[in-house]
C-alpha cells in the first residue's frame, strides 16, 4: 500500500507542479495515466497564450490588419478568443468607415473620369481596382460579424490537437504563418516602393524633356504639381490642397495593402487548416510501424477527421465571398498585366517595375492557390498507409475513414461553384493562356502604334 | 444491513476515513473531474443547443405567418398546395390547363380536352404558330444574320413551350398523386414556421419574377412608343407603335385595329411565357429540394445519436423515394429546362453582342440596360435553385458521416453508399446535370462565345428602322 501510494503521491506532485503539459514527450504517457491523472492538468485554467492555437498565430496580422483599416474586431490580443467581440461603435470600425468614405471619393472620381475620356480595357483597370478595394472592406465587415463564434468554435475544437498523441509538426503554426505573411507584406512593401519610385522618375524626367523643347513648361517638379497631374481624376471632384494630396496617398497605400491582405487573409487561413490536418495524417503515419492497432484509435481518429472537416465547413461558408472575389481579382489583373508583355516602355525604371509586379502578382497567386490547395493534400495523404492496415487491425471504423477521405472533396470553395484544388490551378492557367492568345489578337492594332508622344 | 439506513451512512463514512489522506484527496479529485467532464458535456451541449438556435433564429424570425383565419392556418405544408394558385395564374396566359388546382387535395386534379382552359391553350398556341409562320416568312426574305433570326427563336421556343406544357397537363394530375403519396410518407414538420417555409418561397419568387417581368414590358413599351415616334411611317402614333412592335403581321396584310390589338395580346402573352418557363423550373426545383431539406432536418435532430437499424432503414427508403420522385419529375419537365437554357444561352449572347454599340436615345439605353441585367439575374436564378436540388441531396453525407460506432450498421454503410455514388439533379434532357459546377462552365463558354463574335463584330447602326424591333 505504502509503495504504491508513494508513487501515486510522486505523480500527482509532478502533475500539480508542472504549469503546462509539455505536448511533445519523447515517451507517450500511457493511457492510464493520462486518464486519471490529466486532470490535475484540467484544475489549472487554460493558458491559451502558450498552446499552438490558431488564433494566437494569426493574432499579429489581425492587429495590424486594424491599423489599416480592415476587419474591425475589439479584443484580438487577448489570448482567450472568448474577448473578441464585433461591435459597430468601436473605435476599429469607426476607422473603417472613414476609410470607405474617402475611398469612394476616389472611386467616383475615377468613375467620373472614365466616363469622360470612354471605357476601354486598358483604363478600365483603375476603376476595377478600386471597386475591389470597397467590396474586400464591406466583404471583411461582414466576415468580422460572423468571426468572434467561428473563432471560438475553432479554438474550442482544436484544443485536441494540442495534447498528445498529437505531435507539434518542426515548424509551428505560428512560425509558419508569421513567416510567409512577412515575404507577402514585405514584397508588397517593394511593389509600392517601386510604383512610387518610377512614378516619380517619369515624371521628372517628362519635365526635364518638354521644359527643354516647349519653353512653356518649367522644368521645377513640385510635390503639387506631381500630384495634380497623376491624381487629376480626384482633384475634378475635391479642391486642391496639400493635406488633400497626403490623404489621397495615404488611402492609395491603404487599398494596396488591402488588395494584398485578401489573399494574405485566405492564406493564412489555409495554413491553420492544412495544419491540423497535417497532424492528422502524421498521427496515422507514425501507425504504420505498430503491430496491432486498437479499435478505439481508429475511432478517435475518424472523430477528430469528421470534427475538422466540420470546421472546414463552418469556415468555408464564412469566407466564400471573399474567396470568390480574391480569385475573379486575380484572374483580371493578371490577364490585364499580361497584356502589356509586348508593350514598349519609356525608361528602364518602368521595365523594372512592369516586370517586379508582373512576376510579384503571379507569385501570390500561385502562393495563395497552391496554401489553400494544400487542404485537400494533406487531408487525402494518409490514404496510403489506411489502405495498407494490416487484416488484424481492420475494422470497420478504418473502411469508414477511407470512404469519407475518398468520396468528400475536403477543400475551402468559392460559393461552392469551384474547390480550390491542385485541378484548379492547373484549370486556370488553361483558362488564362486561351483568353490571352485571343485578347493579344486584339490589342495588336494599338501595339504597332508604338510610344506614344511625350510632351501633350 | 439494509434495514438500517443510518447505520449503514455511518458506516459508510467510517470506511472513508479508514482510507489514507492521499487516497481521499484523489476520491474528491476524480469527484471533480467526474462533474467537470458531466458538466463540460453539459456545456457543450449547451452551447451546441444555443449554437443551433442562433443560426436557426435569424431565418425562423424572418418568415411570418402570412395568414391569421383557421383555414389557411391549417396548411400541411405539401407541394401540392404551395403550387395552386402560382399553376392558376399560368392558366390565364394558357399555359398547363389542369382543373382543381387549387384544391386540397390532388384527387381533385382532372384534365380533358372539353374543359374551357384547354379549348383556350389549344387557340393560343394556334395563334402562335400563325405568328411564327409570318416572323419566318418576313425573314426568309430578308438578309440573314445572327441578329435577325431572334424572333423566330423567340417564337419558336414559346410555341414548343405551349405544345409541351399541354402534354405535362395530362400527366399532371398522375404526378401530384405521386408527389403526395411520397411527402406523407417523409417525417413530419414540427411547427407551422417550417410548414411554411416551402409555400412563402415559391410565392415570393413567382411575386418577384412576375413583377420585374411586368417592369420590363413596360420600359420595352416605352422604349418602343420613343422609338416608332423616330422612325414614323405613318401620322398616327398608335399606328406607328403597331407597325413596328409587330411588323411581322403587317409585311403580309394591310394595318387594321383588329390584328394589332391582336398583335398586342400576342406579344404580352409570349413575354409572360418566356418568363414563366424559367420560374416554373425554379418553382419544380425549390419543391424537391425542400423535400430533401425535410429529411436533412430530421437526421439534424438526431445527429451524432444511437439510432437503430430500422430508424436508418426507414430513412434510407424515404431518401430513395425522393430520389425517384426526382427522377419522375425530371422526365416530365427537362424538355422545358432544355429549352429554357438554351434560350437564355443565345439571348445573354445576343444582347451583350449588342451592347457594344451606341444606343439611340436613353430611354433606350435605360430599357436595354434594365433588361440585360434581368436576363443575367434571373439565368443565374434558374440555374442557382435548380442546383440546389442537388447540394441539398448530398448534405445528407454530412449527417451519416457523425454516426457513432455502436450503432453503424449495414443500412447506415448502404445509405452513405447510395449518396456518395449517386447523381440527383434535374437535368436537360440528360444532356446536361444541372450543379454548381455547370453555371461556371456556361459562364465561362458565354466569355469564350463573345470574345469570338466581337471579332465579327461590324459597328454598322443595329437600330435602323428596318429591324424587326424585339427588345
Amino acid at each position: 500500500m505504502t509503495g504504491r501510494e508513494s508513487k501515486l503521491r510522486e505523480i500527482l506532485h509532478q502533475q500539480v507542479a508542472d504549469e503546462v503539459f509539455t505536448p511533445s514527450a519523447d515517451i507517450p504517457p500511457t493511457k492510464e495515466e493520462t486518464f486519471e491523472f490529466s486532470l490535475a492538468a484540467n484544475e489549472k485554467h487554460t493558458d491559451y497564450a502558450k498552446l499552438d492555437l490558431f488564433h494566437r498565430a494569426v493574432y499579429p496580422i489581425m492587429l495590424l490588419a486594424q491599423c489599416f483599416a480592415i476587419m474591425p474586431l475589439t479584443g484580438v490580443w487577448e489570448a482567450n478568443p472568448k474577448r473578441i467581440r464585433f461591435a459597430f461603435k468601436s473605435i476599429q470600425m469607426m476607422f473603417t468607415i472613414i476609410f470607405m468614405v474617402f475611398s469612394s471619393i476616389l472611386t467616383l472620381g475615377t468613375l467620373k473620369h472614365l466616363l469622360k475620356i470612354g471605357v476601354n480595357a486598358k483604363n478600365f483597370v483603375g476603376l476595377v481596382f478600386f471597386a475591389c478595394v470597397q467590396s474586400a472592406c464591406i466583404i471583411f465587415i461582414d466576415l468580422a460579424r460572423h468571426w468572434p463564434p467561428v473563432i471560438r468554435y475553432w479554438t474550442r475544437t482544436e484544443m485536441v490537437f494540442t495534447r498528445p498523441p498529437y505531435e507539434i509538426p518542426k515548424t509551428n503554426l505560428a512560425s509558419r504563418i508569421r513567416l510567409a505573411a512577412l515575404i507577402i507584406i514585405a514584397m508588397s512593401i517593394g511593389e509600392h516602393a517601386l510604383y512610387l519610385t518610377s512614378a516619380i522618375i517619369s515624371y521628372t524626367k517628362r519635365r526635364h524633356i518638354c521644359a527643354l523643347t516647349d519653353n512653356r513648361t518649367s522644368s521645377v517638379v513640385t510635390f503639387d504639381a506631381y500630384m495634380e497631374e497623376n491624381y487629376s481624376y480626384v482633384f475634378q471632384i475635391v479642391p486642391y490642397s496639400p493635406f488633400i494630396a497626403v490623404y489621397v496617398l495615404l488611402i492609395n497605400g491603404i487599398c494596396t495593402f488591402i488588395w494584398n491582405y485578401m489573399d494574405l487573409f485566405i492564406m493564412m487561413i489555409s495554413k491553420g487548416l492544412a495544419y491540423r490536418f497535417e497532424q492528422i495524417s502524421t498521427r496515422i503515419r507514425k501507425l504504420e510501424s505498430e503491430q496491432m492497432i486498437p479499435e478505439s484509435t481508429f475511432i478517435e481518429i475518424r472523430e477528430h477527421y469528421v470534427k475538422m472537416c466540420e470546421i472546414l465547413e463552418r469556415v468555408d461558408n464564412v469566407m466564400s465571398s471573399l474567396i470568390l472575389l480574391s480569385c475573379v481579382n486575380n484572374l483580371y489583373f493578371v490577364c490585364y498585366q499580361l497584356l502589356n508583355v509586348f508593350n514598349k516602355l519609356r525608361w528602364p525604371i518602368n521595365y523594372v517595375y512592369f516586370w517586379y509586379s508582373l512576376l510579384y502578382l503571379i507569385g501570390r497567386c500561385a502562393f495563395v492557390f497552391l496554401t489553400a490547395a494544400a487542404i485537400n493534400d494533406e487531408s487525402k495523404s494518409a490514404l496510403g498507409i489506411l489502405r495498407r492496415v494490416s487484416t488484424r487491425s481492420w475494422c470497420v471504423e478504418v473502411e469508414r475513414l477511407i470512404f469519407q477521405m475518398t468520396t468528400q472533396t475536403v477543400a475551402l470553395s468559392g460559393k461552392k461553384f469551384y474547390f480550390l484544388t491542385r485541378r484548379l490551378l492547373f484549370g486556370m492557367a488553361g483558362t488564362i493562356v486561351t483568353y490571352e492568345l485571343v485578347l493579344l489578337q486584339f490589342d495588336e492594332p494599338n501595339r504597332r502604334k508604338g510610344l506614344l508622344p511625350l510632351c501633350a | 444491513m439494509k434495514f438500517l439506513p443510518r447505520l449503514r451512512i455511518k458506516l459508510r463514512r467510517l470506511k472513508k476515513l479508514a482510507k489514507s489522506p492521499l487516497l481521499r484527496k484523489l476520491d474528491l479529485l476524480h469527484e471533480s473531474k467526474r462533474k467537470r467532464v458531466f458538466q463540460e458535456s453539459c456545456e457543450a451541449y449547451q452551447m451546441q443547443i444555443e449554437d443551433e438556435y442562433e443560426k436557426a433564429s435569424p431565418i425562423m424570425q424572418k418568415i411570418k405567418l402570412p395568414y391569421s383565419t383557421r383555414e389557411r392556418f391549417l396548411y400541411d405544408g405539401t407541394f401540392h398546395e404551395a403550387v395552386g394558385r402560382v399553376l392558376l395564374i399560368a392558366q390565364f396566359f394558357a399555359m398547363m390547363p389542369v382543373y382543381g388546382v387549387t384544391s386540397k387535395r390532388p384527387s381533385n386534379l382532372q384534365f380533358s380536352w372539353r374543359y374551357l382552359r384547354t379549348c383556350w391553350c389549344l387557340i393560343f398556341i394556334a395563334s402562335s404558330l400563325v405568328d411564327l409562320g409570318l416572323s419566318l416568312y418576313k425573314v426568309l426574305n430578308d438578309p440573314i444574320t445572327f441578329n435577325s433570326i431572334k424572333p423566330i427563336i423567340f417564337r419558336a421556343c414559346i410555341f414548343l413551350v405551349c405544345v409541351y406544357s399541354l402534354n405535362l397537363a395530362r400527366k399532371w394530375p398522375k404526378l401530384m398523386h405521386y408527389w403526395d403519396q411520397i411527402e406523407q410518407d417523409l417525417p413530419q414538420y414540427q411547427t407551422q414556421t417550417e410548414k411554411w417555409q416551402m409555400a412563402h418561397t415559391i410565392r415570393m419568387t413567382m411575386f418577384v419574377g412576375m413583377m420585374l417581368s411586368f417592369a420590363e414590358h413596360l420600359l420595352s413599351m416605352l422604349s418602343a412608343v420613343n422609338y416608332s415616334a423616330y422612325c414614323n411611317q405613318s401620322s398616327d402614333p398608335i399606328e406607328n407603335y403597331f407597325l413596328h412592335t409587330n411588323d411581322e403581321i403587317f409585311y403580309v396584310f394591310h394595318y387594321s385595329n383588329l390584328l394589332a390589338v391582336w398583335g398586342k395580346l400576342q406579344n404580352f402573352y409570349s413575354t409572360f411565357i418566356w418568363n414563366y418557363m424559367d420560374i416554373f423550373v425554379m418553382i419544380i426545383s425549390i419543391g424537391l429540394a425542400s423535400k430533401f431539406r425535410q429529411l436533412n432536418d430530421n437526421l439534424k435532430k438526431f445527429k451524432g445519436m444511437n439510432m437503430s437499424p430500422s430508424y436508418w432503414s426507414e430513412r434510407r427508403i424515404q431518401y430513395r423515394n425522393i430520389c425517384m420522385l426526382c427522377d419522375k419529375m425530371d422526365n416530365a419537365i427537362s424538355f422545358i429546362t432544355m429549352v429554357s437554357f438554351s434560350n437564355n444561352l443565345y439571348f445573354i449572347c445576343v444582347q451583350l453582342l449588342r451592347s457594344l454599340n451606341n444606343m439611340p436615345s436613353i430611354a433606350h439605353a435605360v430599357y436595354f440596360y434594365f433588361s440585360l441585367i434581368f436576363l443575367i439575374g434571373r439565368t443565374l436564378a434558374v440555374s442557382l435553385y435548380s442546383a440546389w436540388v442537388h447540394d441539398e441531396s448530398r448534405l445528407t453525407l454530412r449527417y451519416l458521416r457523425c454516426v457513432p460506432k455502436e450503432s453503424w450498421c449495414a443500412e447506415v454503410k448502404r445509405f452513405s453508399e447510395e449518396i456518395a455514388s449517386d447523381m440527383v439533379a434535374l437535368s436537360g434532357m440528360k444532356f446536361f446535370h444541372l450543379t454548381r459546377k455547370l453555371v461556371l462552365s456556361v459562364a465561362g463558354t458565354i466569355v469564350t462565345y463573345e470574345l469570338v463574335l466581337i471579332q465579327f463584330h461590324e459597328d454598322n447602326d443595329l437600330w435602323d428602322c428596318q429591324q424587326s424591333y424585339y427588345f
